[in-house]
């Protein structure tokens, strides 16, 4: 119900329940106000923000600076509630409402999901859901070695996936399994199995030089960090569409840094490498389309050859590429529809 | 406030003036202005006029503390006709800009001056200059963009929601996290309301999106690792990662094109920012920190500022579709 203001507006008036703006006068030169409702006198105490009317039961409020946080409050609640904006069926962790879109992929111990937060704005998010709870430790292990990475001040920004948040589903679909969510980046869409499988014959020798530099680089700025990834995977690495990046994911196998396991991310990124140049993964053997050099370069890596860091390799496969096909240019990686 | 005409002409003259002038001529200010400071102030209005009968409000709060002074030089000195003139290319009718600027409530004189909304290029122009860049903040990896947030959600009015049901847009620079609580305490400080109690910057947050369509601009990927986890979680896909601070005005632009539902994809931003004449070198960069935005309000689902439209962006398969596209 709203009141007629026909007088000086001082700030509102609330029945009991309901707020409602109204005016009250105070009268000049004395501390009286009436209600404007029923023009009862009112008598508030002297430094009070509101008083009620102990006739029609309205609270006037007196102070025309005070501000009600009730309202915020509500805005929040309603916020902050899935119903609200359309969802019907979410699942809570740590608080937070995540509505699911889709499975993405099937891992051997947990699935994952595309989910958005279940408010607006919203966020895209990757969603870890384990299934195989013997995994359990391995699992929280990779959600806290994810969240260092993202806020440690590391050297690797914007190459490792943002991390959002983990814990437990405590409501809603999947209650009671362990869950680990980062930032869904669009652009990343294919891992380098999806790569290999949508090109058997191989992306183009060129294509797989900057390919193979980011990764090189993410490995460099992990390394510097004292930190070995342990499980460079074809399904572990994301390429970016239309533009020269490469996202490393699976941070489960995380350890320290030592030559042998810093060795071993070098020699499985070949591995990686000669498999989406239609290769072995194994071995680092690829098609001879693959210019000698790089192919050499590829073989002699993969199979643990001489002993390089990844940023000494990144900087010799520079140079063997600009002999082999001329300055840096842009070679966007482009997958049949 | 909002009378006259913007003309590009007269803005780009303006800043062909002081290009090449140092931050201490641009803003000679040495204490918050009194005419921007929030303080008893009852509202900042944006409102429809005969020159104007289809207002766009668009504030820019941008953070003034030491590590983010740069950017209000560089549109004071250079890009602020871009954004202009991205939407005129675009006929986004009417648009007004307020510009506030935003230090830490805890250590500086000013954490909080506001201008008003306005649609000459002269005024906009005084606004932005008058704007004290204390280059405060404090160390506590926090600054006072939550009073910032309150001050808009309770004092201002906007034609555009009383009287079409759109809101306004909010463009917040910055390189650190909101305070978690605003404390009441602060509020009567530096803007006069008493609070009954402290409020959560969540809770404000909500209540500001009852008028405005709030994104945080961060300037560079350097300073994304302290601030982002926070400020995603507040506004999730809201927040913009810019590869340079240079491109704040094309960034902020592309958004709204897209959040008008102007702009489909970021190829008709692309072509918003050739006709405005976007530097070539910058135009990749900018549309690289929309590509969140373009999967938000992209392919048509662009009705971001409806005050209806607080929702998701339409059937969740729809949007499947679009982000897999396997």
């Amino acid at each position: 119900m709203t009141l007629a203001a026909d007088r000086p507006v001082l700030r509102g008036v609330r029945a009991s329940t309901k707020l409602l703006p109204v005016s009250t006068p105070l009268r000049s030169g004395a501390a009286s106000l009436e209600c404007p409702r029923c023009h009862a006198p009112l008598a508030p105490s002297r430094f009070a923000r509101q008083t009620e009317c102990p006739y029609c039961g309205a609270t006037v409020r007196v102070d025309p600076s005070s501000v009600e946080t009730r309202t915020f409050r509500e805005a929040r609640q309603a916020w902050d509630d899935p119903a609200a904006h359309g969802f019907t069926q979410w699942l809570t962790v740590g608080g937070r409402h995540w509505s699911l879109a889709g499975l993405l992929a099937r891992g051997t111990t947990s699935d994952v999901y595309l989910a958005q937060r279940a408010r607006w704005p919203t966020q895209w998010v990757v969603l870890k859901l384990l299934r195989e709870r013997s995994q359990t430790e391995r699992f929280e292990r990779e959600g806290a070695q994810l969240a260092k990475l993202s806020t440690g001040g590391l050297q690797l920004g914007a190459r490792a996936p943002c991390f959002v948040q983990r814990g437990v589903v405590s409501a809603g679909p999947h209650e009671g399994r362990a869950a680990l969510l980062y930032a869904h980046e669009h652009d990343f869409r294919n891992t380098f199995e999806d790569v290999r499988r949508a090109l058997p014959q191989g992306v183009a020798p060129e294509v797989s030089v900057w390919m193979w530099r980011r990764v090189l680089e993410l490995l460099a700025a992990l390394h510097q960090e004292g930190l070995a990834h342990g499980a460079i995977l074809p399904s572990h690495l994301l390429v970016q569409d239309e533009d020269h990046g490469v996202r490393v994911v699976g941070f489960g196998s995380l350890e320290g840094a030592t030559p042998a396991s810093v060795e071993r991310d070098v020699r499985m990124s070949a591995g990686c490498l000669a498999s989406i140049l239609g290769g072995d993964l194994n071995s680092g053997e690829v098609p001879a389309s693959v210019p000698p050099p790089l192919a050499r370069l590829l073989r002699e890596v993969a199979q643990g050859g001489q002993a390089r860091g990844a940023w000494v390799l990144r900087e010799q496969l520079g140079g063997l590429a600009r002999t082999l096909f001329g300055p840096p240019s842009f070679h966007p990686l482009v997958l049949p529809r | 406030m909002g009378y006259g005409n913007y003309s590009a002409q007269a803005h780009d003259q303006l800043l062909h003036r002081r290009s090449q002038a140092p931050a201490a001529e641009v803003f000679t200010q040495q204490n918050c202005h009194p005419l921007m400071n929030p303080k008893g102030v009852l509202a900042r209005e944006s409102r429809d006029g005969p020159d104007h009968p289809d207002t766009h409000p668009v504030v820019f709060a941008l953070d003034v503390t030491g590590s983010m002074g740069d950017l209000p030089r560089l549109m004071a000195t250079r890009e602020l006709p871009s954004f202009m003139r991205i939407l005129e290319q675009c006929r986004v009718p009417d648009p007004q800009l307020l510009f506030m600027a935003v230090g830490d409530a805890y250590s500086d004189r000013a954490p909080l001056q506001v201008g008003q909304f306005e649609s000459t290029a002269e005024l906009m122009d005084q606004w932005l200059t008058r704007s004290f860049l204390e280059g405060g903040g404090g160390g506590s990896g926090e600054e006072s963009y939550e009073l910032a947030m309150y001050f808009l959600a309770q004092h201002t009015e906007l034609d555009c929601v009383v009287k079409r049901k759109k809101r306004g847009y909010l463009f917040m620079t910055g390189d650190e996290n909101p305070y978690a609580t605003l404390s009441r305490h602060v509020v009567e400080s530096f803007v006069g309301d008493r609070l009954d109690d402290d409020l959560k910057v969540e809770e404000i947050v909500a209540e500001l999106q009852k008028t405005f369509v709030p994104f945080f601009v961060v300037p560079d990927e350097r300073r994304r690792g302290a601030c982002e986890a926070a400020w995603r979680d507040l506004l999730g896909d809201h927040v913009l990662l810019m590869s340079d601070p240079a491109d704040i005005c094309f960034v902020s632009a592309g958004a709204m094109l897209l959040c008008e539902g102007i702009a489909k994809s970021l190829d008709d931003v692309g072509k918003a920012f050739d006709a405005a004449g976007v530097r070539h070198e910058r135009r990749g960069p900018a549309l690289s920190a929309l590509k969140r935005v373009e999967r938000l309000y992209g392919e048509g689902r662009g009705v971001g500022s409806s005050v209806a439209s607080r929702s998701p962006a339409g059937p969740v398969e729809r949007v499947m579709d679009v982000l897999l596209r396997r």
